[in-house]
């Protein structure tokens, strides 16, 4: 296999595969800073022009991109508190409350450097894995499935602050409203009212521009001064690199943890920011200033949001099943390309594999590079009066929202979730617990309802529907055992 | 007004919201129904419960709660935010009037009209700053348009 390896690193040191792969990273990064864009749009944009392409350039273009996207949507959630795609949610839990601190370059340096670790580590991962992913993607049904989306609903209670019963009914709030369209289990659609619009279910674009966005600029001209508390944005690059160093262990455990949560397909990518964002809060020592600008908030979801792109393209390479709306168009990509996913990947196509592989960890690295080199002059973007800046950002909502659907519906949509997150935000109820809660809804239907119907109440004795459970007992029992411990020895 | 006294308001509204979604819940077919009908009616219970948590909290903390002049009715930590809350409200509705104007005149000169009136209100840019503002934006949307196959909506006015 290292022949292999070194047989694709020379394919893709081909100059024009290295201009494609810079095309891809400078599309994500322009994908990823506008907030609503997210890797799907990015995949539908450029899939038609790699049709005649050779294999190596086009996966060069494609993978470049994907690399790229969720680096750069950092700039939008630490600078304005908008998530630049849906994976980027948790971060403005500590990254934009640390931008208002004025130590927005000290926020991005730390995103940037443990996106590239968590990037590289992904892609890792997918080498690693070509031998041994099968048994493993297998092992998993519906009901393992549903266990880990209960996990992911779980991390709610870690998420609701001082007054839990606000959160719990903002949360089935994000549950109830992930019902709405299409039942998985019957030709059914629900609180559709015979529009239309609503049968295919509510974007969680629109969602997540509605509840956070639109609050958001609400509260910077309210408050009619610019987003950061100090004149200047401080150089804080150097201290974003010396908090990665300092927490690697962190970065270390959340990328694992994205990388495996991509494998798995179908749990979708939105929830493993919060996954990582919940498990690090709740690991680490010293943990009150979460949620107010601790650093450790942004590197944990940062470092997992990127590998997750590595873990995700296992199942769609090896086995033809896409884990996401990302890797299901670049699946037809490659359908495209006249690639047939599947267990030729890692025999006659092994090349290709490889040279995915390397892309995923060149790209990492020169996307944060570009990155970098963008930090300090978007940083300013924070020291700028809201009333010059908000109308255009306003601007760009509203066609972040519009893109999802094309239809004025994504716009009225926009307005009322827009209305209910600023009221929350108004009466101080958490925000949160909804996205978690809508982002879930859906996936935890299908997969009760599936578990239910082929294994009835069987499926709990299932060994990895015990050990994931077992690991959310974990989760919950191990801070209180670790404090008591902790006061027993003092 | 304060904040807990309005959160009472919201946690009722909550609760009517999700008795209204159990409600419909129950027209449904057996296997659409079960899972939105849990979760309304277990968002209903906790709403009830907050609702009258929420109402103890607010007599523990003020008895005259009920009495909105009362000059004791606002605690320190929880200061009346009626100032706070029409100056938001203001803001507010900006957004709503953009919105309306897109539903009227369609997406591009909604644009066009919320960025000059917005622009000339609330910033001191001149008119030749506001028009290459306009100008530069336009652009981004009409290239994001071509780019992206998006067909802006055109409102009820059917114009640009």
């Amino acid at each position: 296999m290292l022949e292999a390896a070194i047989q694709a690193l020379q394919a893709l040191l081909d100059p024009i595969r290295i201009l494609y792969m810079f095309i891809g990273i400078a599309i994500g990064f322009c994908i990823g800073f506008l907030p609503g864009l997210g890797g799907t749009v990015g995949m539908a944009l450029v899939l038609p022009f790699v049709f005649g392409m050779d294999p190596y350039s086009a996966m060069a273009l494609l993978i470049g991109m994907i690399a790229v996207i969720h680096t750069s949507d950092t700039f939008s959630s630490v600078l304005f508190g908008i998530p630049g795609t849906a994976g980027a949610q948790a971060t403005i839990m500590d990254g934009f409350p640390l931008a208002k601190k004025g130590e927005a370059a000290r926020a991005l340096s730390a995103a940037f450097i443990s996106s590239m670790v968590g990037g590289v580590i992904g892609a890792f991962v997918l080498f690693a894995s070509i031998p041994i992913a099968k048994p493993l993607v297998l092992s998993f049904g519906s009901p393992e499935l549903f266990m880990l989306t209960l996990f992911g609903i779980s991390m709610v209670a870690m998420l609701v602050g001082k007054k839990p019963l606000r959160g719990l009914i903002v949360a089935v709030l994000g549950l109830m409203l992930g019902t709405v369209g299409g039942a998985p289990a019957v030709p059914e659609y629900r609180y559709a009212f015979d529009w239309l619009y609503l049968y295919n279910g509510i974007s969680l674009v629109v969602v997540i521009l509605g509840f956070f966005a639109i609050p958001e600029m609400i509260h910077f001209l309210s408050s009619n001064k610019q987003i950061s508390n100090k004149p200047k944005v401080s150089s804080g690059g150097i201290e974003g690199i010396k908090d990665v160093i300092k927490n690697k262990f962190l970065v270390l455990r959340t990328a694992a943890l994205g990388a495996f949560i991509g494998f798995v397909p179908g749990l979708g990518g939105s929830v493993i920011d919060w996954l990582s964002y919940g498990l690090a809060k709740k690991t680490a020592k010293n943990n009150e200033n979460f949620g107010k600008g601790d650093i450790r908030g942004v590197i944990a979801p940062e470092s997992a949001n990127n590998a997750k792109e590595g873990g995700g393209l296992i199942p769609t390479l090896l086995f033809a099943v896409p884990g996401s709306g990302v890797t299901a168009v670049l699946l037809g990509g490659l359908v495209l390309l006249g690639i047939e996913p599947g267990p030729k990947m890692v025999t006659s196509d092994l090349p290709l594999t490889l040279s995915i592989v390397w892309t995923l960890a060149f790209a990492n690295v020169f996307g944060t590079l570009l990155c970098f080199i963008m930090s300090k002059p978007l940083s300013q973007l924070t020291t700028i009066n809201p009333n010059k800046l908000v109308p255009f950002l306003l601007v760009i909502i509203f066609v972040g929202a519009y893109q999802a659907h094309n239809h004025w519906g994504d716009f009225l949509l926009l307005f009322i979730l827009g209305a209910l997150g600023w009221f929350l935000k108004e009466m101080e109820w958490p925000r949160i617990p909804f996205i978690i809660g809508f982002v879930l809804a859906d996936g935890g239907e299908r997969y009760l309802s599936l578990s239910i119907s082929r294994y009835e109440f069987d499926w709990l004795t299932r060994p990895g529907v015990i050990i994931i459970g077992a690991m959310i007992l974990l989760v919950y029992i191990s801070g209180p055992i670790y404090k008591g411990l902790k006061e027993a020895r003092t | 007004m304060t904040r807990p006294t309005l959160s009472v308001y919201f946690s009722a509204f909550f609760f009517v919201l999700f008795a209204l979604m159990a409600w419909l819940a129950l027209g449904y077919s057996e296997l659409a129904r079960y899972f939105p009908l849990v979760l309304a009616t277990l968002g209903a219970i906790i709403a009830l419960i907050n609702f009258f948590k929420e109402i103890r909290e607010l007599k523990e903390a003020d008895p005259e709660f009920n009495d909105e002049n009362s000059p004791t009715n606002n605690t320190v930590s929880d200061p009346p935010i009626t100032h706070n809350f029409i100056n938001a409200f203001k803001n507010f509705l900006w957004v709503f009037a953009y919105f309306i104007l897109i539903m009227i005149v369609g997406f591009l000169l909604a644009t066009i009209i919320f960025l000059i009136i917005f622009l000339k209100a609330r910033t001191n840019f001149h008119w030749f700053k506001i028009i290459i503002s306009i100008g530069a934006t336009i652009a981004f949307l009409l290239t994001m348009g071509q780019v992206m196959y998006l067909k802006w909506p055109q409102g009820i006015l059917g114009l640009l």
